[in-house]
């Protein structure tokens, strides 16, 4: 038998281990809005029972004790989130970056590019009709003026917004950087904690959370890390694609000049593809070079045409569009090896009307050559309007568009397929993103649903929590009773 | 599935998003009217419009240059057409320069006359059209036909743009290409058969002028037989115009059937236009009312799911 005191401490300790789920219930609710913030509970344990008070078997229980305080969480789940977040954010950033890089050019519009052209080809269609009117050259020089301007400003525009890309990139790797160094000094106090035996719950929950926001940078492997003899130690190694970020010695700086070609996942992943050298059309380069090589393939085969032509004064067409070179003079085209023409400087950056017909429009050269100047003849002009439709064949090398009989392109051609190519870019990222953002909304639910906190619940707790604790303080006063009845009744 | 109140606050976020943002869509359509705002609305449909877009403002380049050459051959015919009244005339008169009756006197003024028409058919030979000389070819910014050399009011020979100029340079002369579809051009320069042919079918140049001179040399010399003798080369000269007049009949009949061509195919590309490019009002209006209605819903749910929970029951 154990006496009547024995009694009163397993109602205290009940009491106790009672409390402590309340107040674990009221940190779970207070915590009901912490983003990442996952539920904990308390694990009673019934308390070392007492041997031989009983006779004929049985041992006589002692109470409660509070066993742990753990986090509900499933590690897996995390790992899902944080894949998938990586893939959306990848594509987040193609697809804003592409969506700027289709507003720059501008279609379909009435101004656009495509206009332009056919503005260009039409206006040498009207000097073939009209091929002394000195108001029809002076069109034709404006429309070609336009084009060469739409040219330039397409590729100004490109340029600065792939130059907004390194910054971007550099600000991203900063946020990673700082990122790694907080869980870094995460992973220490947790150790430190660990090591006593308890569970920093709250740290863990907050590391977590940082590599949530990590893995939307750039695609991450989280691993547990393990001291020397294999056991855990509650810090985690995380690797940046292939670049150790974070292990047991800390946090390692990354630059944005290391070779990150690791990197695909995350917005880091996005800006890198979208940084790219221009093999792949999510790159920003992609459409600086097929511009270029627009632009430089209009500008080679009028001025091929054109050279062949007279102009009013009877002489020789001169180059119809030039290529400012960096000395303010235009590029001697005569000494360009077509076969790398960006070697010699050339792009749609620098295309210019020769400034010697942009002075003087009787130099532009509509009719054949020959003895006789003839200002009627238009020839040379619907040679040259009728590059508008000829069949060309493109040359991936040079960037080249050139004439030939069964090619596969027009310019027009050409240009329109570069925009369904970056129209395809930005509606598939776009796309893609509707279904990895479904993706992520299912998983984050998944492990809401596990981890989260239910404010139904944690009241039903409550009510639970709040009548256990009334029956043990019930117990104590009947011991109390008990112990009224000895003591005082046996007094008389 | 345990459901939060995280969860349903953040579906209910979720699904207010989606609906404005597909609200927004409609709206998009409806208030510019287009289907397509940017390529990546219909990257497909977005290099068709381009190409259709292109295709109109090339067969209104068509049409305008179709209508210029249009009124370029009718010019030229007009003043072909006075030519007509003008050999008439001449033939006239070397009828009559032919017959016993004629006085050396008679022939006289006949020659006078024939001079005064030699200078209306060079008149006729520099019309112009638009600023331009429209019997000169290629060569169409100076009057084509000078008066060379005249004696004592008798034009002696007309030149032709230069005195150093040959028969090598007619065809590259009368070039004036326009184009009127795709890879159809029409030649619209007019006059190198009529100007430039010999009653003999050869060509010369100024052969109809030569023939008419040598008329009024006739004339003026009194020479019967001879006038007599060139009424079968007027004959010819009037043969050569109206076979010119025919061929540029011919190519105004080729520009008619173009004009009606490209109008009808320009016609059906703004259709196609209209189709790929104009927003579908009946569709978009419905769509726009559909997502309203469930956006409506969702808010009101929302509100509804958001009021209560455990602890309002608990007392």
């Amino acid at each position: 038998m154990s006496g009547l005191f024995f009694g009163l401490n397993i109602s205290l300790k009940g009491m106790m281990a009672q409390q402590t789920g309340l107040e674990t219930t009221a940190h779970n609710i207070a915590n009901v809005n912490t983003e990442g913030y996952s539920r904990q509970r308390v694990n009673l344990e019934a308390s070392q029972p007492i041997s031989g008070l009983v006779t004929g078997g049985g041992q006589l229980g002692s109470g409660v004790d509070v066993g742990s305080i753990t986090r509900i969480r499933q590690q897996y789940l995390d790992t899902e989130v944080r894949t998938e977040t990586s893939a959306l954010e990848c594509q987040t950033a193609i697809a804003g970056t592409m969506d700027l890089v289709q507003t720059v050019f501008m279609e379909p519009s009435d101004n656009g590019l495509n206009a332009q052209l056919e503005d260009f080809w039409n206006e040498w269609q009207e000097l073939a009709a009209d091929p002394s009117s000195t108001p029809v050259r002076t069109a034709l020089k404006e429309a070609s003026t336009a084009l060469a301007d739409t040219f330039r400003q397409i590729n100004q525009q490109l340029t600065e917004v792939q130059a907004g890309l390194q910054t971007q990139i550099d600000d991203t790797v900063g946020g990673i950087n700082q990122l790694a160094a907080a869980i870094a000094d995460l992973n220490k106090q947790i150790i430190k904690v660990k090591i006593t035996g308890e569970n920093p719950n709250d740290l863990m929950d907050k590391r977590d959370l940082l590599l949530d926001q990590l893995a939307a940078l750039g695609n991450i492997t989280v691993t547990n890390s393990q001291d020397g003899s294999g056991n855990y130690t509650g810090g985690v190694d995380i690797k940046l694609g292939d670049l150790t970020l974070v292990d047991a010695s800390g946090a390692t700086v990354i630059s944005s000049e290391d070779d990150l070609s690791s990197v695909t996942g995350g917005s880091l992943g996005g800006l890198q593809s979208l940084a790219g050298d221009g093999t792949s059309n999510d790159s920003v380069q992609y459409y600086i070079d097929r511009l270029n090589g627009l632009a430089l393939s209009i500008a080679r085969s009028v001025n091929e045409i054109h050279a062949t032509g007279a102009d009013l004064n009877g002489d020789a067409g001169a180059e119809y569009f030039v290529f400012t070179g960096g000395d303010g003079n235009p590029i001697d085209l005569s000494s360009v090896d077509w076969s790398d023409p960006a070697a010699s400087g050339l792009s749609a950056a620098n295309m210019a009307v020769n400034p010697d017909i942009d002075a003087d429009v009787t130099k532009i050269a509509a009719a054949v050559s020959g003895s006789l100047v003839l200002e009627g003849n238009g020839d040379i002009a619907l040679q040259i309007a009728g590059l508008g439709d000829a069949p060309m064949v493109y040359d991936a090398a040079s960037g080249l568009l050139t004439s030939q009989d069964g090619g596969n392109y027009t310019i027009a051609s050409f240009y329109q397929n570069l925009i369904t190519d970056m129209g395809s870019t930005v509606s598939s990222a776009e796309r893609r993103i509707d279904n990895l953002q479904a993706l992520v909304d299912q998983v984050k639910n998944q492990r809401e649903s596990i981890m989260g906190v239910s404010l139904d619940e944690e009241s039903a707790h409550m009510i639970q929590y709040q009548h256990a604790y009334e029956a043990c303080a019930k117990v104590i006063s009947i011991i109390d009773e008990m112990l009224d009845t000895l003591i005082n009744g046996m007094k008389a | 599935m345990r459901v939060t109140n995280q969860m349903i606050a953040r579906n209910m976020i979720n699904n207010i998003n989606t609906s404005t943002r597909k609200i927004q869509e409609y709206q998009d359509q409806l208030s510019s009217a287009k289907r397509i705002n940017r390529p990546s609305d219909d990257p497909v449909g977005t290099a068709r419009l381009l190409s259709t877009k292109s295709a109109i403002k090339e067969q209104e380049q068509y049409r305008s240059n179709i209508e210029n050459a249009a009124s370029w051959l009718d010019n030229a015919d007009g003043a072909l057409d006075s030519a007509t009244s003008i050999l008439q005339r001449c033939r006239e008169l070397a009828v009559a320069g032919s017959t016993a009756t004629a006085t050396d006197e008679t022939m006289q003024s006949m020659a006078d006359e024939v001079n005064e028409m030699i200078a209306q058919l060079v008149q006729l030979g520099n019309t112009e059209y638009a600023g331009r000389y429209v019997f000169g070819g290629g060569k169409s910014g100076q009057p084509p036909f000078t008066v060379a050399s005249q004696v004592d009011g008798r034009i002696e020979t007309v030149q032709f743009v230069s005195a150093a100029y040959d028969t090598t340079l007619l065809d590259s002369t009368y070039q004036q290409n326009v184009e009127i579809a795709e890879g159809v051009t029409v030649n619209i320069a007019a006059g190198e058969k009529f100007f430039h042919t010999a009653a003999d079918g050869t060509v010369a140049i100024n052969g109809v002028f030569n023939e008419l001179i040598q008329l009024r040399q006739n004339l003026d010399s009194g020479d019967q037989e001879a006038v007599s003798d060139q009424l079968d080369s007027l004959d010819k000269i009037s043969d050569n115009l109206l076979s010119e007049r025919a061929v540029l009949g011919a190519k105004t009949n080729r520009l008619e059937t173009a004009l009606d061509r490209a109008e009808a195919y320009q016609l059906q590309l703004s259709e196609l236009e209209s189709r790929l490019e104009d927003t579908d009002y009946a569709e978009a209006t419905i769509g726009l009312s559909t997502q309203q209605t469930v956006y409506e819903s969702t808010l009101a749910v929302s509100a509804k799911i958001m009021q209560t929970n455990l602890i309002d029951f608990l007392k």
